[in-house]
């Protein structure tokens, strides 16, 4: 690919050209995936506007009420886990902190997800936590507020989470060393098939 | 200051695999291509900091025929991990239009 040439035809087409084909030890490339833990995620909406003139500030207060929340409810029954508040409208498409000065939205979205080493413990922990998702205000001692939950029940289980950890390149003497085939004889259309 | 925005006609990122990302700069001209096809700005250091990404491996790849550069850098986490908010790495280039460039 390093002779490879592209070139910009118009609007709408480029060329490619001049890659050259060097013969080489077959390889075989390996990817691979492992089931890990399990997650269980909620949405709320805010239209506040004293919340969303302090995005950051609330931010910090929910990840602190919701996390002492699990601590407190199920101690070392807890397990590994973690609580990831992602304001949609705001940041949470990076999760990067926020220049100074930028205006507050109209609207944001927060997304709730909790991961933890089975599905119950998580959909458990997302319930145990749902009304200070719901109320946490954004100081002590001022009305508590509800936010907009989208639908209830507001915990939707999300399943397994699965993450790469192969990533192997494999000297193989023939292409199909590795590779396992199984024949299929397909009918001839418009045949009958009995499924078994 | 010019940024990255100002000399790009088209900024884009994509997951390659589910460890690497790639960024495209098609520039605007051959002028502000010539201007940061090796330039220092665009390095590995920019990226080291703006994904935290092992700048030692991050790949640059000007394409002279296209007036753009292809860059490639490993992910500090492989794709679907626990933290994940940009599966596909589409959205990773946003954060760069802004970077002031010279």
């Amino acid at each position: 690919m390093t002779k490879a040439r592209y070139e910009e035809l118009d609007q709408r087409q480029t060329r490619g050209s001049g890659s050259v084909w060097n013969p080489w030890p077959y390889t075989m490339k390996l990817e691979g995936a492992r089931g890990g833990a399990y997650q269980t995620i909620m949405l709320i909406g805010i239209e506040d506007p004293e919340v969303l003139a302090n995005l950051d500030a609330f931010h910090d207060t929910l990840q602190a009420a919701l996390t002492d929340r699990i601590v407190k409810t199920f101690g070392d029954k807890a397990g590994k886990f973690s609580v990831s508040l992602r304001i949609y409208g705001w940041n949470g498409t990076s999760g990067r902190a926020v220049p100074a000065g930028r205006p507050a939205p109209a609207d944001v979205g927060i997304l709730f997800v909790v991961t933890a080493t089975t599905q119950d413990l998580a959909n458990r922990m997302a319930k145990s936590c749902n009304p200070y998702f719901f109320h946490t205000p954004l100081r002590p001692g001022i009305e508590l507020p509800s936010y907009a939950f989208p639908f209830t029940p507001a915990e939707i289980p999300r399943g397994q989470l699965y993450e790469f950890v192969l990533n192997h390149v494999v000297r193989v003497e023939d292409a199909m060393e590795l590779v396992r085939t199984e024949w299929t004889t397909v009918p001839a259309a418009g045949t009958e098939v009995a499924h078994g | 200051m010019v940024k990255i925005c100002d000399v790009c006609r088209h900024v884009r990122s994509k997951n390659a695999g589910p460890f690497w990302v790639t960024i495209d700069f098609f520039f605007n001209s051959e002028e502000n291509f010539r201007r940061y096809r090796d330039s220092p700005e665009l390095g590995a250091e920019l990226f080291a900091r703006m994904f935290g990404t092992d700048a030692t491996q991050v790949k640059r790849v000007p394409v002279d025929t296209l007036k753009m550069i292809k860059i490639s850098y490993p992910r500090p986490q492989a794709q679907g991990w626990e933290g994940e908010r940009d599966m596909h790495s589409g959205q990773q280039f946003a954060r760069l239009l802004g970077i002031e460039i010279g």
